[in-house]
């Protein structure tokens, strides 16, 4: 799941800099983690445009806080709690998570999944019944309890180790695994109940 | 991930998840961020804001308003109270010595006002009618007139 990122002693000494008031140090750690911050806010708010939000309070509220910094988690999972903790609080100020995923598009305007999947392979016949079949999914995704939900969008992003999905939701690994697992079921026993195979 | 081998429509699934996660890179945001940081320093201290300021000094300004409005009585009648300074018992001139209790001032009791003895007047009751709470009619039990019984032999 995890991806390759930069070194976590750069940051430490990166930290240390921008305690010191070295603004440049603190963008170069902006730089670094804000794909992972921007993708964790958005497993969580659904909307692109309220993850923005979400990130940049994360890394504001960050900078104010960067003197507690005492480097006992490395800065990427210490700046992915606390954008886990502001993506909540966001989620439970406007409360319209549901409404804004629903919304998702694309700059054409087309949804988003349908576009990424479209394949012309195959009878029309075919591709309307993949299609189906995706759109079915994300549905099944959604419908999914909170939990697992999360759980899965952030492991399935690839951006993140168990490890730093357990200490963003504040679950064990074990606990991150199942649920990973149990969504997958839960999606499938909703395909099936569809008649997707 | 897990070393269990998956299911070909958990691929799709995970497939599915990963797109709803899809940010595509923006580059302003380390700018936009920068922005919210330097907006953010230029801004007093959140305690320092004016929607949090005023109130704060209007309830400390009533708090202190209560607080000499309270005390004034109380100390008026402390200055005011000009009768002399009762005698010392013998325990606390005992105490005074001991503490070079010369330098210390005498204690000041304030007197309170003599009130009239107070009187009860008897309550007088001529007399109390109880009434019965549940009144009981006379139930009338007619006698059950029974013509003949007739009695079957037994087999």
């Amino acid at each position: 799941v995890s991806k390759p990122h930069v070194n976590a002693g750069d940051d430490v000494e990166l930290v240390a800099r921008a305690c010191r008031g070295d603004q440049a140090a603190f963008d170069e750690l902006v730089h670094r983690h804000q794909a992972a911050v921007r993708r964790a806010a958005l497993s969580a708010v659904g909307s692109p445009a309220d993850a923005d939000d979400v990130a940049q309070e994360a890394f504001l509220l960050a900078y104010q806080r960067l003197r507690s910094f005492r480097g006992d988690a490395t800065f990427r999972t210490w700046m992915l709690t606390i954008t886990w903790n502001q993506a909540m609080n966001h989620r439970r100020k406007f409360g319209r998570w549901w409404r804004r995923f629903v919304s998702v598009e694309t700059e054409d305007g087309a949804p988003f999944e349908t576009t990424r999947f479209a394949s012309t392979a195959g009878t029309p016949e075919e591709i309307a019944v993949r299609g189906q079949m995706l759109d079915a999914i994300r549905d099944a995704i959604r419908a999914l309890p909170r939990p697992l939900r999360d759980t899965l969008l952030l492991a399935q992003s690839g951006e993140y180790t168990y490890d730093e999905i357990g200490a963003m939701v504040k679950s064990k690994t074990g606990t991150i695994k199942w649920r990973v697992s149990e969504a997958r079921r839960l999606v499938k026993q909703h395909l099936a109940a569809r008649g997707h195979k | 991930m897990t070393n269990e081998p998956l299911d070909p429509i958990d691929s799709v699934i995970d497939d599915v998840a990963n797109a709803m996660t899809a940010a595509p890179p923006d580059a302003r945001f380390a700018m936009r961020v920068s922005a919210r940081i330097a907006e953010a320093g230029d801004r007093p201290a959140p305690w320092l804001r004016l929607w949090i300021v005023v109130p704060m000094a209007s309830a400390c300004a009533l708090a202190l308003a209560v607080f000499v409005f309270v005390g004034r009585p109380f100390q008026g009648r402390q200055g005011g109270d000009e009768s002399p300074a009762p005698q010392a018992t013998s325990v606390e001139r005992a105490a005074q010595g001991r503490h070079g209790g010369a330098e210390r001032p005498a204690p000041q009791t304030a007197r309170l006002p003599e009130l009239p003895p107070a009187t009860i007047e008897p309550i007088e009751v001529d007399r109390l009618d109880i009434q019965p709470l549940v009144q009981i009619a006379d139930i009338p039990i007619g006698a059950i007139a029974i013509d003949r019984i007739e009695i079957t032999a037994m087999p």
